[in-house]
């Protein structure tokens, strides 16, 4: 891994932590692209749907201009090296990340420079955050998944994300049925 | 100009050739463009959160005779009760519900809208992600290829008007290439077919590149800009590209009445 990450070791265990960076330019962009889908929730009576697209969109367009040329033949390593040096440093986007192999990962992150209507809104803060990953991860593996597992939204949001090159349909089927367990018409 | 002497004006130049036009619905903006939209041409409307761009692309189907209009944001039924509430024609309209689709994929044909403000005070971040994330498949595995519906249903038959409202859905589920490439295939349809094909995106997610590409591909840009003077806000609609039409080129004030969409002050650039 290059220099855009600093590497921990304890025992067997390796963490790779970002080098987050203030570039206004890439602040100012994603600080747009918020106010957008925060917009969009707005103008669609509170619907999130629009909001997670509007930051997939936003992070399949950096797909596109940050990693798009990289290689054809992604793996995780390769998708992180670009993905920490052109997209997370640049945006101060701060990320542990451990158990990396060619088809998985797991990931920390959270943001160094929030905005104010971002701090006063964690919740979309997190969410926006899953829309950008899952756009950039899914523009390199289109059969990939991405699962956010845990959360912290509380004044800095702090995510747990698990990246998977194929979905498992094992995993699937315990999804689902965590989505029936979550049936909001029972609540 | 004044606005009085414009909306005045005898477009009997443009009137003589009305044929090749298509009314927007809107008579001042059939004005601002001189007749209406020239039929064939690939309208790109641009727009913010904030500017009621939804409204517009509603009201310019309501005023056609047969239109094909897609929703990625709500579902069929929700476009035709705003349209009721505006009074405009709905009974010509084919409407093209990907909203309800990928819905229904999202939440595994549960039917229960997820929405974060009202289900902020119920439920933790962590039940709603693992919604979104178990409920939101990849392409691949959805088995439902939206762009191909998208380019199918345009090709199926001829509409006088259609209106993707809008790109951003494609945009966050395909690359841009793959867009492009169904964009270049229905503006080939609809140039056949004597249309006018609207194309609605939001401005500042895709990247300058992407967005002088569209701009580069649409026959005509309207622009819905959103400007903040103190605690008020004005609403302006500019044409930034007419092709072959350079005198056409202008920029309204706009306010949105029990009508829809009212253009106010108008002024030519060229």
């Amino acid at each position: 891994m290059s220099d855009s990450f600093k590497k921990f070791e304890s025992g067997d265990n390796v963490v790779w932590i970002t080098q987050p960076k203030k570039i206004d330019q890439f602040i100012k962009r994603k600080e747009i692209a918020f106010k957008i889908a925060k917009g969009k929730i707005e103008d669609n009576g509170g619907k999130i749907q629009p909001a997670i697209q509007t930051a997939e969109a936003f992070g399949r367009s950096l797909f596109e201009e940050y990693l798009k040329g990289e290689t054809n033949d992604w793996t995780i390593q390769k998708w992180l090296e670009p993905l920490v040096k052109n997209i997370f440093n640049p945006m101060g986007t701060g990320a542990t990340i451990t158990n990396i192999t060619d088809n998985q990962a797991e990931s920390f992150v959270f943001n160094y420079y929030l905005n104010s209507e971002e701090k006063s809104d964690p919740y979309l803060t997190s969410i926006f955050n899953y829309g950008i990953l899952k756009g950039v991860f899914l523009s390199a593996f289109p059969n990939g998944e991405l699962l956010m597992k845990n959360s912290m939204a509380y004044g800095a949001p702090m995510d747990k994300f698990t990246f998977k090159t194929n979905k498992i349909e094992n995993e699937d089927e315990i999804n689902k049925k965590n989505l029936m367990k979550n049936n909001y018409a029972r609540k | 100009m004044p606005e009085n002497e414009f909306f005045s004006m005898d477009f009997s130049e443009s009137n003589k050739n009305k044929g090749d036009f298509i009314s927007t619905g809107i008579e001042k903006l059939d004005k601002l463009l001189e007749g209406g939209t020239p039929k064939g041409f690939t309208v790109l409307l641009l727009g913010t959160p904030g500017s009621s761009i939804e409204i517009l692309s509603k009201q310019l189907a309501g005023s056609s005779k047969d239109t094909l209009y897609v929703t990625t944001e709500e579902t069929e039924d929700e476009v035709k009760n705003t349209m009721k509430r505006f009074k405009w024609n709905d009974e010509k309209l084919d409407v093209l519900d990907i909203a309800s689709r990928y819905s229904q994929g999202v939440l595994s044909g549960e039917e229960k809208r997820v929405s974060i403000y009202e289900q902020r005070s119920k439920i933790k971040l962590k039940e709603l992600i693992e919604i979104g994330s178990s409920g939101m498949p990849p392409i691949a595995d959805s088995g439902t290829d939206f762009l191909a519906i998208l380019s199918n249903k345009i090709k199926d038959k001829k509409y006088e008007k259609i209106i993707i409202n809008s790109l951003d859905f494609f945009l966050s589920q395909y690359s841009q290439a793959e867009v492009i490439r169904t964009l270049h295939s229905a503006k080939i349809a609809n140039f056949q077919n004597k249309g006018v094909f609207f194309v609605i995106m939001t401005r500042g997610i895709h990247g300058d590149i992407f967005e002088r590409k569209m701009e580069g591909m649409a026959d005509c840009v309207l622009e819905l800009e959103v400007l903040q003077k103190g605690s008020n806000f004005e609403r302006f609609l500019a044409v930034k590209k007419m092709k072959n039409y350079a005198k056409k080129i202008g920029i309204a004030r706009y306010t949105i009445d029990s009508d829809g969409f009212v253009l106010e002050m108008i002024e030519r650039i060229m």
